[in-house]
């Protein structure tokens, strides 16, 4: 792709996955730089190059109240993707991506949808989940919207908040490394941390009045991951891959329900637990 | 109970955990556990039995009554429609 840009591209690091955003627009290269400072990197050999590209009459869906709306379809081998005021495609075989943007609008919805499919592609999965490293050890809190993710994330300030929305796990050999990324849910003043740590546990949430850690049997374990793998299960292969890869994580790092009312009580049941 | 055969949807994702199947629609995103019994009915769509086929087996396998064979297989299949699991 020749990029029609004279700015060098910011390059953005998420696990290792290094995309080049190339944004000439002035005031969205700010934004992006200080919104992702701690995860930009230099030289890196990027897996895929954003061209981003601002324009003041971009709109691509009529305003309408409720959900807002992001709709992802594929054809002709590349995934396409349209919100209300962005607007994009992505190849992954040629590591390519184009987005038109409104002005005012960030590019983070878009970046997460890049980010999954390039995760899926190195072996490891970006997960709707909350990321916690505590004490050298990475703990994963998987659930819906309304589960508690983000509870669980406040109610952990003295340990390293990875995100209170999404994270990334790799398999590295035997074990799972649990990665942070920059994308937040609720918790918006949260720090955005780049940091690692190896996963210790999986917990899925569960909202009762009482804290209590709760095996779950392998088929269940495997349902709550695959329940929490945001955009990329929209094709049959895609979704057997990602089946395998929720299996091997199962594999190596257990898996647990997390019985849990709103209070840092919980921490002293999933160490007991 | 009509004799046909029926299928997994193209767009349904499956494998076989510790003897239950989990699937995974891909259409939806949504994820489906079944239990025992379940995991051997779609065992046997899979093999090309037909629903009336299936109802004698499990007849056969788990000593229950063809009424009651009939009727809990038409009850999960309906479920399976309509999560569009089968076609």
């Amino acid at each position: 792709m020749a990029l029609n840009f004279s700015e060098p591209a910011i390059e953005l690091n998420l696990a290792g996955i290094t995309v080049a955003l190339a944004i000439g627009d002035p005031s969205l290269r700010r934004a992006v730089t200080a919104r992702y400072a701690e995860f930009i990197v230099i030289n890196q050999n990027p897996q895929a190059i954003l061209q981003v590209q601002v324009n003041h009459r971009a709109q691509f869906i009529p305003m309408k109240p409720g959900r807002w709306i992001i709709e992802c379809t594929e054809r002709g081998g590349r995934l396409h993707y349209r919100s209300y005021f962005d607007a994009g495609w992505i190849d992954l075989e040629r590591g390519e991506a184009f987005l038109e943007i409104a002005p005012g609008i960030d590019i983070e919805n878009f970046l997460r949808l890049l980010y999954a499919h390039l995760c899926l592609r190195a072996g490891g999965l970006l997960l709707h989940a909350a990321g916690i490293i505590r004490h050298d050890l990475g703990y994963v809190f998987l659930g819906p919207s309304g589960s508690g993710k983000t509870t669980v994330a406040r109610l952990s300030l003295d340990d390293t908040v990875l995100s209170d929305d999404l994270i990334i796990l790799k398999i590295q050999g035997s074990k799972v490394r649990l990665f942070g990324v920059p994308f937040r849910g609720d918790f918006l003043e949260a720090p955005r941390v780049n940091q690692s740590a190896g996963l210790h546990c999986l917990l899925a949430l569960v909202q009762a009045p009482q804290h209590r850690v709760a095996g779950l049997t392998g088929p269940e374990a495997i349902a709550r991951l695959l329940a929490c793998v945001p955009f990329i299960i929209t094709d049959v292969g895609r979704a057997q891959r990602v089946m395998t890869l929720c299996r091997e994580i199962h594999e190596r790092v257990p898996v647990r329900a997390l019985h849990f009312r709103p209070d840092a009580g919980f921490w002293r049941e999933i160490h007991e637990g | 109970m009509k004799d046909e055969h029926l299928s997994l949807h193209p767009q349904v994702a499956m494998q076989t955990i510790d003897g239950v199947a989990v699937m995974v629609l891909a259409d939806s995103g949504r994820v489906l556990v079944l239990n025992a019994l379940g995991t051997r009915i779609i065992e046997l769509l899979i093999s090309n039995q037909s629903v009336v086929d299936i109802a004698d087996i499990i007849v056969s396998e788990y000593q229950v009554s063809m009424k009651e064979a009939r009727h809990d297989l038409d009850s999960f299949l309906r479920k399976l429609r309509e999560a569009g699991a089968l076609t």
